[in-house]
């Protein structure tokens, strides 16, 4: 009973801080809408529409009888454009100014020959980015185009065709939307954030100024005081993790796994390695502002080391010997397989093993310090 | 005769090359109040904490109470109280709470309102610790040293850093202990907090205990049984001008003083030799002598020094 009154209140104490409050529980949370939004397109499909303008005056050719099944397949629900057939130019090009339209592609008509192809003159709004992305994103596809037409004209580009094809079969593979490829990696950085900095800052607090000293003094004993740090430490990682899934499930509607017990047996992976790295830095680093120093400095490099937030493996390897030496880079790729995502080409057992290696050297490190980190001579 | 409930034997503490405590016996009764008295390093506070089982001595040994029970062990930690000298709680727990989280540890407890009204705490029941003064602070140290119902309490230097109002309200607190029947050991280097509330006092001074006794007997130990102070003005003088005056010494600030065992006698010597020396005695003061004058005449300094 004594073990959880002193939790609880142990736990109160410290939750009331702001400053735990704010980077165990709100930043992690903000960072995840923040990059969700940045990078993640607000957790829905990623999706680019812009207004394209068509004249085309002669639209019985055969050549632009294919122009316009193009354009049909680049306007279709998962096409980049929306296509509006005008009547002239100067009509097009008064939309283009007026902003309704992005780009104006008018075909010239009757000049249709073999080495030209097809004369299309595009018109985009200098200085209008939108505007410029799609007269590019438009280039592409005529270009594509006039392929087509030249295949209808010569058996011989079949085979450029077939070619082609196997491209397209590699470009449609499935894509790993940015809000689940963020979800493993909100959550270790929660993780992070208690482990690194809350736990040794805390014991190296309560043990500069006395309060473990005082608590040694009553009937608690070391080891349930340690006891009681760690169950603190674990309610401080829940309440974020809670918040984290269900934003994730209600808002982003993050699914893959994550309630599945493998993801949830290597997000309790992912705490115990890293409170034990977190224990090693109360160990070794004596006052508030080393602890703060190690622990800001470890924070990053096992975050961006570890491919939290983008792909990691093509660095250069003056940088990327840390990546296999971080374990964070084995926990969220762990997290990540978890819910279908595969970002490293290595077995499932080295993302278990290494983690725990980890564990092993941090928690024997703290075992010789333990009475030291707990301010008990 | 009231029962030993501590007895430490030869306790020994080095930190490095550094004696700390060296050779350290003490006994304390039940029902009495032992002032530790010393400058600071003296080795008060690490001979505390041994006492209190917060430090393990390097040799020596201590028991406590009946059972003469090691201080580690939780049925001697169920039955102390510990005011440590710097007193810090979590900043963010009210006063109550506090109480109840420290409460909380042992199997016998106060009721936390009795405490709070003990303390004189109750205006303070709701306010985070962080928001408390150093004399309120102190009163809640003491409440959550004795949330226990303690029979032995240790307080390491209760009144350092506080003004002289809240340090008498904290002896008043201390003297009603001591009426409660507490045991109480505290260490201090207010001399007059040693002579306003103990029973018992032990001088230490670089790890050693250098006298200890009741206040009487330390202040008879020295042979004055008073002080004769006073300033000469008219004519520079040197103490060595002054003979006949028994231990005759001058301080800037204090001006002379020397030790009595005949008032009378001495201030007719002092107001010969002002005639012949051709200077004139100003703010002449006669006192009693004083735990300070007890640790100078051992350790040949002041214990303000």
């Amino acid at each position: 009973m004594r073990f959880w009154r002193f939790t609880r209140g142990f736990f109160l104490a410290e939750i009331r801080e702001f400053e735990v409050l704010f980077w165990s529980i709100v930043f992690p949370l903000l960072l995840y809408v923040f990059l969700s939004a940045v990078l993640g397109n607000d957790g829905k499909p990623r999706s680019m529409s812009f207004n394209l303008a068509v004249v085309n005056t002669n639209p019985a050719s055969d050549e632009t009888a294919i122009f316009n099944q193009t354009l049909d397949a680049v306007s279709g629900a998962e096409g980049p454009f929306k296509v509006t057939f005008l009547g002239s130019s100067e009509e097009a090009l008064e939309a283009l100014k007026t902003g309704k339209q992005d780009v104006v592609a008018v075909l010239a008509v009757g000049k249709i020959t073999r080495s030209r192809g097809i004369p299309i003159s595009l018109h985009s709004i200098s200085g209008k980015e939108s505007s410029q992305v799609a007269a590019n994103i438009l280039e592409l596809v005529l270009e594509k185009t006039n392929l087509e037409i030249e295949r209808h004209r010569n058996p011989a580009f079949q085979h450029i065709g077939m070619a082609e094809e196997a491209v397209t079969v590699s470009a449609s593979s499935p894509k790993v939307a940015y809000k689940d490829y963020l979800f493993p990696a909100v959550a270790l950085m929660m993780m992070l954030s208690v482990a690194l900095l809350n736990s040794p800052l805390s014991l190296g607090f309560y043990r500069s100024v006395g309060i473990s000293r005082k608590i040694f003094t009553t009937p608690l004993r070391p080891l349930e005081y340690f006891g009681a740090h760690l169950t603190k430490l674990l309610i401080t990682m829940l309440i974020p993790l809670v918040l984290l899934y269900a934003m994730a499930w209600f808002i982003y509607g993050v699914r893959g796994g994550i309630f599945s017990p493998g993801f949830f047996l290597s997000l309790i992976l992912g705490m115990v390695t890293l409170i034990s790295i977190g224990l090693v830095i109360a160990s070794v680093a004596g006052k508030e502002s080393s602890v703060m120093v190690i622990g800001q400095t470890l924070y990053q490099v096992l975050m961006f080391m570890g491919g939290f937030f983008f792909p990691v493996m093509g660095l250069p390897w003056s940088l990327r010997w840390l990546v296999y030496v971080v374990p964070t880079t084995y926990l969220v790729e762990l997290l990540r397989r978890g819910m279908g995502i595969q970002t490293m080409d290595m077995a499932t057992i080295w993302l278990i093993l290494v983690p725990l290696a980890w564990v092993i050297i941090s928690m024997s490190v703290f075992s010789r310090n333990f009475s030291k980190v707990m301010g008990n001579e | 005769m009231s029962k030993t409930i501590l007895n430490a034997v030869n306790l020994k503490k080095y930190y490095g090359s550094t004696k700390a405590v060296d050779d350290v016996s003490l006994e304390v009764r039940e029902g009495e109040v032992l002032s530790i008295l010393g400058p600071n390093g003296a080795g008060k506070t690490t001979t505390l904490e041994m006492l209190e089982g917060l430090r393990k001595p390097d040799s020596g040994t201590v028991g406590l109470f009946e059972e003469n029970w090691e201080p580690t062990r939780v049925q001697v930690k169920e039955r102390i109280g510990v005011q440590l000298q710097n007193s810090s709680f979590f900043r963010y727990l009210s006063v109550r709470e506090t109480l109840e989280l420290f409460r909380g540890l042992y199997s016998h407890r106060l009721p936390v309102r009795d405490l709070i009204i003990m303390m004189n705490l109750e205006e303070k029941e709701k306010t985070l610790v962080k928001h408390l003064s150093g004399g309120q602070l102190q009163r809640l140290s003491l409440a959550v040293a004795m949330v226990n119902d303690p029979r032995l309490i240790f307080l390491d230097e209760p009144t350092a850093g506080l003004d002289p109002q809240a340090r008498r309200s904290h002896w008043a607190t201390v003297l009603n202990l001591k009426k409660q029947g507490k045991t109480i050991i505290l260490t201090t280097h207010y001399m007059e907090e040693a002579e306003y509330l103990a029973d018992r006092i032990i001088i230490m001074d670089h790890g050693k205990v250098v006298a200890s006794g009741s206040l009487d007997d330390l202040v008879s130990s020295i042979g004055a049984e008073n002080y004769i102070s006073f300033r000469a003005s008219g004519r520079q003088m040197q103490p060595e001008q002054l003979p006949g005056l028994n231990g005759i010494e001058y301080k800037e600030g204090d001006g002379f003083s020397f030790s009595s065992d005949d008032v009378t006698r001495d201030l007719g010597a002092l107001f010969e030799l002002s005639r012949e020396q051709h200077f004139q005695i100003d703010d002449i003061r006669i006192r009693r002598p004083d735990l300070d004058d007890v640790f100078l005449h051992i350790t040949g300094r002041k214990l303000r020094d």
